[in-house]
């Protein structure tokens, strides 16, 4: 990237930032829960503040920020010696929020006025869900990466989000049915979101099968990036196909949270909000350890593996 | 033989497959005019080295460069023919409509087809299915595209495979005047053709 | 001669020298489509409400199942290497061999369709919608199912692989392909469906072929 010496001008970026972010924010909470409607506004408004502060300092910061942190985390041996120093503070903030966010949830917030308490599943249910959608998300991420720049890291990232994002997908799947059963009187109907996460899970299970039948662990890494990326696309377009199909067949339009699926009381957003956050960062944790598993056993040859381990 | 500027340096080349360490820190350059054999024992990781140097395999240290004079792109691929240890014919199709595809997708001339099966010793067999002939035959098929020009490099595996003693004589004639002509020509075999060629050992080292 | 024609030639070749490609995934399809009466009832209203679906999904497993030999065979004879170091992009010769593909076993799904819509109790009027959404789908499908295809070449007994990795991406053409000759069957128009589906064959026809040349690479090794 060319760097030049010229004043910035802040506003311009300030300005178009907070549009972009506001077009983004309108969009994505049309007729959305409140929920994701307060998470995407408040991510929107942080991420534009740090935008404009960074943008009216150093115009370059991000682009080489972002270039020094590809090399370094591209370095195994750097990922495992800083993702060390990372895990204690992850599993911390992993384990505090989530407990409080489950027990503030599941015993202090109030009861839901039409469901009472069979509600509460929530917090384990949203939490779960979204974690396997940002999983999927972060996978096709990396397999971007893999398939573009060739990066070793990030096949091996492929393999570690995999199993924990079925898992979570499983988990949304379980909770949601459990969730039906005092609901719609069955533990199982075709709603529309049960429906998108079932396909996301026979995806993450695609991943996980083609990577496993392939014996050339690199070989694997890429595979896994390819389908994931497709998958990606796929997982957009099934959403918005499964929605449409819903709404042809006149199916269950009850939400989580309440007809509508718009009215969420802050009392009870605040607990789903902590142990959303906790889910990532136990996600972060999970995803963290078996990295660092499968870089030792890769590069089990190097001397500095040697060193580490002795 | 003229000296020129190396057609292929490779440096520091290692490759894993399977978990298993096939060779590493393999460095030599080829020249125009050159012919060299990759031999080894069963396993050593020729017909991957092979692969590598055609840019079939990607998994690997160190480097590979091609200058090939003429090539559109830096890998070389429009003046390098690959002949891998399978001959690449389908069954299903005569002589002639195999090499067409292969001719057009590898930008070879078509018209040079026939001359070429007849090179090879198959003037005739232009028509016949692909499934009635000997595995000989077969290989004398692919190696038709020895006849035909354009190509520079020549990346050959296992190339007198199924050929009887006649054809091996011809064949080594056809890769010699190759390299005369400023070719450059690496294959594998157990065969060795003559001292002068140059030898890259797996499971020992160049040269 | 370009690759793409020459391509296209070799395949339509092939096709033709084995007919049993052709003609199995279409028998598949017929008997697929003929066992859901014998497995409900003959009863007209009933077989009338599943025909959309069930057409669809034995169109979809049929091109499925056609797949697995795609790439396949010239793996085996080491074909597909040719086709992998040869100069320039792969995208068009890819191209082609899709094309020839979707010719050789899509097409004629789409050409039977109609008579087995009518067997499944379709009035006469939904069945234009079924060949056209046959017709808009399929190429989708096809080229979907080659991503998965050329990732698997390189497994042995890849069949049931392919069809893990192919069948989640083929719900967004199903729901909209099924759902387009329900709508018609409930009277609606279908114009808006149709186009949905045209847009995904756009898509899948324009970015697949980069990703089965992908595909293809990364079986071999790169």
């Amino acid at each position: 990237m060319t760097q030049a010496a010229r004043p910035v001008p802040g506003h311009f970026y300030l300005s178009s930032v907070l549009g972009l972010v506001l077009v983004a924010v309108l969009y994505a909470t049309w007729q959305a829960p409140l929920a994701s409607r307060v998470a995407w506004l408040g991510g929107g408004y942080v991420l534009g503040v740090l935008f404009y502060l960074g943008a009216v300092r150093r115009p370059d910061w991000y682009w080489q920020t972002l270039v020094r942190w590809y090399h370094q985390l591209g370095s195994p041996r750097y990922f495992y010696r800083i993702s060390g120093q990372w895990l204690p503070y992850l599993v911390v903030l992993s384990a505090g929020m989530l407990m409080v966010g489950m027990v503030w949830g599941l015993a202090f917030a109030p009861p839901h006025h039409e469901q009472g308490n069979s509600y509460r599943i929530i917090y384990l249910h949203v939490p779960a869900a979204s974690g396997a959608l940002m999983g999927y998300s972060a996978m096709s991420l990396a397999g971007l990466v893999a398939l573009v720049w060739r990066m070793k890291m990030a096949e091996i990232v492929i393999k570690a989000i995999a199993p924990f994002g079925a898992v979570l997908a499983a988990v949304a799947l379980i909770s949601g049915a459990i969730w039906g059963r005092p609901t719609w009187g069955t533990y199982w109907i075709w709603d529309a979101r049960l429906t998108s996460m079932l396909i996301l899970f026979f995806m993450y299970l695609g991943v996980i099968a083609l990577q496993n039948a392939i014996s050339d662990p690199r070989q694997a890494g890429r595979a896994a990036s390819l389908l994931s990326v497709v998958g990606l696309i796929n997982v957009i377009i099934v959403r918005y196909s499964v929605d449409w199909w819903n709404s042809l067949h006149q199916g269950s339009s009850m939400s989580m949270f309440g007809a509508g699926g718009s009215s969420i009381h802050p009392s009870m957003l605040a607990p789903l909000l902590i142990s959303m956050f906790g889910t990532y960062f136990l996600f972060a944790v999970t995803v963290l350890i078996r990295t660092r598993t499968e870089v030792l056993w890769r590069e089990r040859r190097s001397a500095w593996v040697k060193e580490e381990l002795s | 033989m003229i000296q020129t500027t190396p057609l292929l340096q490779v440096e520091t080349l290692g490759c894993e497959r399977d978990e298993r360490l096939l060779f590493s820190e393999l460095d030599f350059a080829a020249c125009a005019g050159e012919i060299w054999q990759v031999a080894g024992p069963n396993g050593a990781g020729k017909t991957t080295l092979l692969r590598i140097l055609a840019g079939l395999h990607g998994f690997h240290d160190g480097r590979v460069r091609w200058q090939v004079p003429g090539a559109q792109r830096r890998d070389a691929h429009d003046k390098i023919l690959f002949l891998g240890h399978l001959p690449g014919l389908r069954e299903e199709l005569t002589a002639e409509e195999n090499l067409r595809w292969l001719c057009a997708l590898h930008r070879q001339p078509l018209a040079e087809i026939p001359a070429a099966l007849a090179a090879a010793g198959l003037a005739g067999y232009e028509d016949a299915p692909v499934a009635a002939m000997s595995a000989g035959q077969k290989r004398r098929v692919a190696l038709a595209r020895l006849w035909l020009p354009g190509k520079a490099v020549w990346i050959l595996d296992e190339p007198f495979t199924a050929i009887d003693v006649q054809g091996v004589a011809q064949i080594e004639t056809r890769l010699r005047e190759h390299a005369a002509e400023g070719g450059l020509v690496l294959y594998t075999s157990h065969h060795r053709l003559a001292d002068d060629i140059r030898q890259i050992h797996l499971g020992g080292g160049a040269r | 001669m370009t690759a793409f024609g020459a391509t296209l030639r070799r395949e339509l070749l092939l096709g033709l020298r084995t007919p049993a490609d052709i003609i199995n995934p279409l028998f598949f399809f017929v008997v697929v489509v003929s066992l859901f009466p014998l497995a409900l009832s003959p009863a007209p209203d009933t077989l009338r409400l599943i025909a959309p679906g069930v057409v669809w999904v034995a169109a979809l497993l049929a091109v499925m199942l056609s797949l697995d030999s795609l790439f396949r065979r010239d793996e085996e004879c080491g074909a597909l290497e040719q086709l992998l170091v040869a100069p320039g992009e792969l995208y068009l010769p890819v191209l082609a061999r899709l094309l020839a593909h979707w010719l050789l076993t899509g097409l004629p799904l789409v050409l039977v369709a109609p008579l087995l819509g009518y067997m499944m109790q379709l009035p006469v009027t939904v069945l234009d919608t079924l060949w056209q959404s046959l017709l808009l789908g399929t190429p989708a499908l096809t080229v979907i199912g080659a991503i998965g295809a050329a990732l698997t070449v390189s497994i042995r007994r890849g069949g049931i692989l392919l069809a893990l990795l192919v069948l989640p991406l083929y719900v967004p053409v199903l729901v909209f392909g099924a759902g387009c000759v329900g709508r018609a069957l409930d009277g609606m128009a279908t114009g808006s469906v149709l186009a949905v589906l045209a847009a995904m064959t756009m898509l899948a026809v324009s970015l697949g072929p980069f990703a089965v040349a992908l595909g293809l690479r990364i079986s071999s090794g790169d």
